[in-house]
């Protein structure tokens, strides 16, 4: 009979579970689908009229008409061409550059390019005659200077080539040297001279070098007689004779060992004897008699150019204005094979010299080049580039540099340290402690059991 | 004796039965879960299967069958309600307005579907393209757009040497993903109109989802589609198409 009771209790559990089991395991489900397709047209010719990056005579002879120069009656066929180029507009990247520009008559057009004037490293030649011209020039070094020319051949084979262009490709890493002291100072008493400035606001800061001469400055860190190294801001130079010219480099030096190209700064030491009276210039350079350098006009005038960081270049040249950012170092660049100890006067509106900058060696870029830092304050500032020759210093470059008033930085401190997570940093490390006394706590418990 | 025990176990079955029979008998549900319909009978199988056919079946249900009147048909018994209905409508397709692929241009489309269900649960209905890219013409194509991150851009912008094919979905029943805040998407409860952008995929992206049912109306979902060439890039001419499926599912 327990037997059969049993059987009877459990035939009622395994329905009820039956039925429990089909009440949870339905699992119905309803889909539907449909496809559809989306079409879409693209025309290289939008046949507005108007000759359109990408349109050209063949693709779109709506807009891009062939156009021929104009024949002036009375006038030979051959005479100059009637081709010029323009809005020129260059957009380097790391290996590559898009080179954009107009002609005035439909041309055919080779672009050549190089890493000197001459462009013989690569040519790229268009087969469509074309007013609009855009062509890719591929294959290039990052951060490195090239130059290009453009050769233009209109419908009646008369050619046109403009002289170099020059671009630097973008740099995958910041090249530059390592930030120059800042508002460098010098003051003369009986004491000696005193010599003041600003560490770089740079995280890898190490020390500042001063170099000291006594003929003129010099653009390395190695030449000269080492009167400083330390992390300080002033340094009193007392083993000085009295009324003569001492001429001090600065250079800042970061934990990599890299030195920044550096600063200048004369001043004549304290005489209680009578001096000349000559006004002082305002130099920047101390408040020591200076004469300003001769200018004169060397016979081959090196080109200096002009950039920040992944910019374009410019030409540094007499009454040009370059417009420049306020939180960027300006980099004023050349390529020399000597390393002939230029600098250069940077001069406000006020015509007060901001500071003076020291030509360098840089082995990252292979060029040679003076760091003017950032430029907080908006306006002209006039740039002056020195070199010394036969006893004297001459003008070799100059032109003008123009920070916009809109662009000028908040803060203007660049690779200064910031730290967004190291709150998050600390409460991680605080968890991180907790745990650890926790699991501490519980060893210690268990070891003691 | 035996006739009394079999008495009393036939009562307490019946006393545990019955009261479940009618707590079960009623919709229940959690904060997370819903049973839609519900019986609790003396007998029966989920799922008996042939080669051809599946059968579930209940036995002892009472007040089964259908009925009619002039306006409804019933059809009562706990097999009748596990059911669920949906239906999506069929749109036609979508011709874009034509571009020129030299100067940076873009177009914009939308395309809606109407999703009915009569299923507690909702729906969700996805998106997915044929192809990889979606949008092509022979060796050309639009790169499938590619959100800077891992939630849909709120803008649609592109490289400008780049072209790219996208979508947004829109409409009452737009899934979580593509809401937005009024700056960011999957974030806040927004919807505005083209914000909140995606690429296709040949895998099933999810644009819309619905946790309960939107019979007899039902509900508009709109998928707004942008091709864009960046002024930087040519688009070389021709007819592209991007042939796309949308699945809904009831849930």
């Amino acid at each position: 009979m327990k037997i059969k009771d049993n059987f009877q209790k459990k035939s009622i559990a395994i329905l009820l579970l039956v039925v429990f089991y089909f009440l949870f395991n339905l699992n119905f489900l309803n889909a539907q689908s449909n496809s559809i397709q989306i079409d879409l047209g693209v025309d290289n010719c939008n046949n507005n009229g108007i000759c359109e990056g990408g349109e050209n005579s063949l693709s779109c002879p709506v807009d891009c008409p062939v156009v021929v120069p104009p024949i002036i009656p009375g006038t030979r066929q051959s005479g100059p061409p009637l081709i010029t180029i323009n809005n020129l507009k260059i957009e380097p990247n790391f290996t590559s550059a898009m080179v954009y520009w107009t002609s005035s008559v439909s041309t055919i057009s080779t672009i050549r390019w190089g890493e000197s004037s001459e462009v013989g490293e690569g040519a790229l030649k268009s087969i469509i005659y074309a007013q609009n011209h855009k062509m890719e020039i591929i294959n290039l070094r990052p951060g490195t200077m090239y130059y290009f020319t453009i050769e233009s051949q209109d419908v009646g084979k008369r050619t046109h080539l403009t002289a170099p262009f020059y671009f630097f490709t973008k740099s995958y890493k910041d090249t530059t040297f390592p930030l120059n002291p800042r508002n460098v100072r010098t003051r003369a008493d009986i004491t000696g001279i005193t010599i003041t400035w600003e560490n770089p606001p740079d995280p890898d800061f190490s020390y500042i070098r001063i170099m000291r001469h006594e003929d003129r400055f010099r653009g390395s860190p190695f030449l000269g007689k080492l009167i400083y190294e330390g992390d300080g801001t002033s340094f009193l130079d007392a083993d000085v004779i009295p009324g003569k010219k001492y001429f001090y480099s600065l250079f800042a030096r970061n934990n990599k060992g890299e030195f920044s190209s550096g600063v200048a700064v004369s001043q004549v030491a304290f005489s209680e004897k009578k001096l000349p009276t000559t006004p002082p210039p305002k130099d920047g350079t101390g408040t020591g008699v200076i004469t300003e350098p001769v200018i004169t006009t060397p016979e081959a005038l090196p080109t200096f150019f002009v950039y920040q960081y992944n910019q374009i270049a410019q030409i540094l040249s007499l009454g040009k204005i370059i417009n420049i950012a306020g939180d960027k170092d300006t980099i004023i660049d050349t390529y020399t094979k000597t390393l002939p100890d230029d600098y250069l006067w940077v001069k406000n509106n006020q015509e007060e010299v901001v500071g003076t900058y020291l030509f360098s060696y840089n082995k990252d870029s292979g060029r040679y080049q003076a760091v003017i830092p950032p430029l907080q304050q908006a306006g002209e500032y006039t740039v002056k580039t020195y070199r010394y020759r036969d006893g004297n210093f001459t003008t070799i470059a100059e032109g003008i540099l123009q920070v916009q008033a809109e662009i000028l930085p908040k803060t203007v401190s660049k690779r200064q340290p910031t730290c967004l997570c190291c709150p998050m940093i600390y409460v991680l490390a605080l968890i991180w402690l907790f745990l650890l006394l926790l699991f501490l706590k519980k060893t210690s418990k268990e070891a003691q059991k | 004796m035996n006739t009394h025990r079999n008495i009393l176990t036939i009562l307490l079955g019946l006393v545990l039965v019955v009261p479940l029979y009618r707590a079960l008998a009623q919709p229940m549900q959690s904060a997370t879960y819903k049973i839609q319909s519900d019986t609790v009978n003396v007998g029966g199988k989920d799922i008996s299967t042939s080669s051809n056919y599946k059968l579930g079946d209940t036995a002892g249900e009472l007040g089964t069958g259908d009925s009619s009147s002039s306006n409804y048909i019933m059809h009562a018994g706990f097999w009748q309600m596990q059911e669920s209905f949906i239906s999506l409508s069929t749109p036609s397709d979508l011709a874009l307005t034509a571009i020129g692929g030299i100067a940076g241009e873009a177009s914009e489309g939308t395309i809606s579907w109407t999703v009915i269900t009569d299923n507690l649960a909702g729906y969700s209905m996805s998106i997915q393209s044929v192809t990889s890219p979606a949008l092509t013409s022979g060796s050309d194509s639009f790169a499938d757009y590619t959100p800077a991150g891992a939630d849909p851009d709120y803008n649609f912008s592109i490289n400008p040497t780049t072209s790219a094919f996208g979508f947004s979905p829109e409409g009452v029943d737009v899934n979580t993903r593509f809401k937005d805040n009024g700056s960011a998407c999957n974030t806040g409860s927004g919807e505005v109109v083209a914000k909140c952008w995606d690429g296709l995929s040949t895998s099933p992206k999810d644009a819309f989802l619905r946790t309960s049912s939107n019979q007899p109306s039902g509900s508009t979902a709109t998928i707004r589609f942008r091709a864009e060439s960046g002024p930087n890039h040519i688009q070389p001419a021709g007819s592209y198409s991007a042939p796309i499926t949308v699945t809904a599912v009831t849930l």
